[in-house]
């Protein structure tokens, strides 16, 4: 046997090796997905999130749509401090024909979206708290964390 | 009459000329954005933003206005509805099949854009990608400019990952909470004057930078709009207003303690000197029992019967709570007696 044919044998067996450790690094990611529906909902919803150290980048994106009522949306670090918030109110309020469960078919529909990616999140419990007063509607939730060597740049 | 006529059509002219310049100085925004119609709708919306806390606030009831978006992404408003004042203006788009009222922060499908603007301001916003307002360039009224720069100064605080220290993170929000107050104060708009300290963050700054704050709402307390009564909600009373408060508060505790003492202090004197507790003529009496004078010296100096004497010594030990002569000396040593007025008048006759 030749020794570059040696040499090419034992390179190939390194990088077999190494490829799964390679690989893995970049695939480790985790979505979580979560809807909440609020009917006439005047009571505070807090999400927690929780991130470990490891954890490099994290996306939210949180989806508000809004029937009747108020809803505020916040954000906020294990600190404490607000990193995003929005609002949204419905001037009208869904009327019911008396007699009947159907309800009007003229009613408002308010949306609030917000998008977030953070590199290097703080360590710690991450908080999504909504604010409702007599709201109806649905809130989504989306969470995307990478583990280290994966990063996004859509900031 | 050639020569009149020509001089009609140069005042004709004038007039016109006049009237045209007239016309450009009722606001207006103007548009020129590039979108993807196959996901946004072609309609912008207009509304007027009251206070900075309401800037990523959305309902139906907020929007002021509407303009379409033609083929080209050319839109219009005609603000002259607008008061003089500056205002905080934010226009939107919707995505298809999503509500006129509808609010998308963050990332490049951010819907929106701010501006300032008054009923004569003349505005311009262009943007040169496919996303709406990402990037998009106002121009024409130049605080604009100034509102973006704050965003920039504000936004390098978010940029803070876990990786900083937390002494370095607490130095690089101190340098942009004092930049942004710089801003503020050599600012001459008002309104992007109050924006830069919206985002200084006064309520926590407040406590280390009272002087500055209450300088600073000394020097546009000329301002009524709403995005001044925003700030001075957002800090504690002002100083006069504390002044008062504080010099009320004192004069209630110096009140209050004035009256305590005094009430604490008349049961302790009676406390401290019994003597008080005997009548005139008994206290004439122990005077004299004090100087060592016998029962008859007693009944001959005051003129009284030796029996009387001896009913006002029985009296004295018992109100004086003492059995002997002696003990009436030591009592007088601990409490001097006052001497009645009664009793030097008696002496001097």
């Amino acid at each position: 046997m030749k020794k570059t044919d040696v040499t090419l044998i034992v390179a190939i067996g390194i990088l077999i090796c190494q490829a799964p450790a390679i690989w893995g690094q970049d695939i480790t990611e985790f979505n979580t997905t979560r809807m909440i529906s609020l009917k006439a909902e005047s009571q505070e919803i807090k999400i927690n999130i929780n991130v470990p150290e490891s954890y490099k980048y994290m996306s939210l994106w949180i989806a508000a749509n809004l029937n009747e009522g108020d809803l505020s949306v916040e954000l906020l670090d294990p600190n404490g401090e607000k990193k995003g918030d929005f609002s949204v109110g419905c001037a009208l309020s869904i009327s019911r024909p008396a007699g009947t469960d159907q309800e009007n078919t003229s009613h408002e529909v308010v949306q609030g979206r917000i998008n977030k990616s953070i590199n290097n999140p703080l360590k710690g419990t991450w908080v999504i708290r909504l604010n409702p007063k007599k709201a109806t509607g649905q809130v989504q939730i989306e969470i995307d964390q990478h583990l280290p060597g994966t990063k996004k740049n859509d900031n | 009459m050639q020569v009149t006529g020509f001089k009609a059509v140069i005042i004709a002219i004038a007039c016109l000329s006049q009237c045209r310049y007239s016309f450009s100085q009722s606001g207006q925004i103007t548009g020129e954005i590039q979108i993807d119609t196959s996901v946004w709708t072609p309609v912008a919306y207009l509304t007027i933003i009251p206070e900075f806390g309401k800037m990523n606030t959305m309902s139906n009831d907020m929007i002021a206005d509407r303009a379409n978006i033609d083929n080209r992404g050319r839109f219009l408003f005609d603000i002259k509805y607008l008061p003089n004042e500056d205002q905080l203006i934010r226009i939107h788009i919707s995505k298809k099949g999503d509500p006129a009222a509808s609010l998308i922060i963050g990332g490049k499908d951010e819907n929106f854009i701010f501006i300032v603007a008054n009923r004569n301001s003349l505005i311009r916003i262009e943007n040169q990608e496919q996303e709406p307002f990402y990037n998009a360039a106002v121009s024409g009224y130049y605080p604009n400019s100034e509102f973006k720069q704050i965003n920039e100064i504000a936004n390098y605080r978010d940029t803070l990952g876990s990786n900083e220290t937390t002494l370095k993170a607490e130095l690089i929000q101190s340098a942009v909470s004092e930049k942004l107050r710089f801003f503020a104060d050599t600012c001459s708009n008002s309104l992007v004057s109050l924006y830069a300290i919206y985002k200084s963050d006064p309520e926590k700054n407040f406590p280390i930078n009272q002087q500055f704050y209450y300088n600073y709402l000394a020097k546009l307390k000329n301002d009524k709009s709403g995005y001044m009564q925003e700030f001075k909600r957002k800090i504690p009373q002002s100083r006069n207003s504390f002044l008062y408060y504080l010099v009320l508060s004192g004069i209630f505790f110096f009140v209050t303690g004035y009256v305590t003492r005094v009430l604490l202090n008349k049961p302790e004197r009676k406390m401290q000197n019994p003597i008080h507790e005997l009548s005139l003529q008994e206290r004439k009496v122990f005077e004299l029992v004090v100087m060592g004078k016998s029962n008859k010296e007693i009944s001959e100096s005051l003129m009284i019967g030796v029996s009387t004497v001896k009913s006002h010594i029985n009296s004295i030990y018992s109100k004086l709570k003492i059995n002997s002569r002696k003990e009436a000396v030591n009592l007088e040593l601990f409490n001097k007696m006052p001497a009645p007025a009664e009793n030097t008048e008696m002496h001097s006759n």
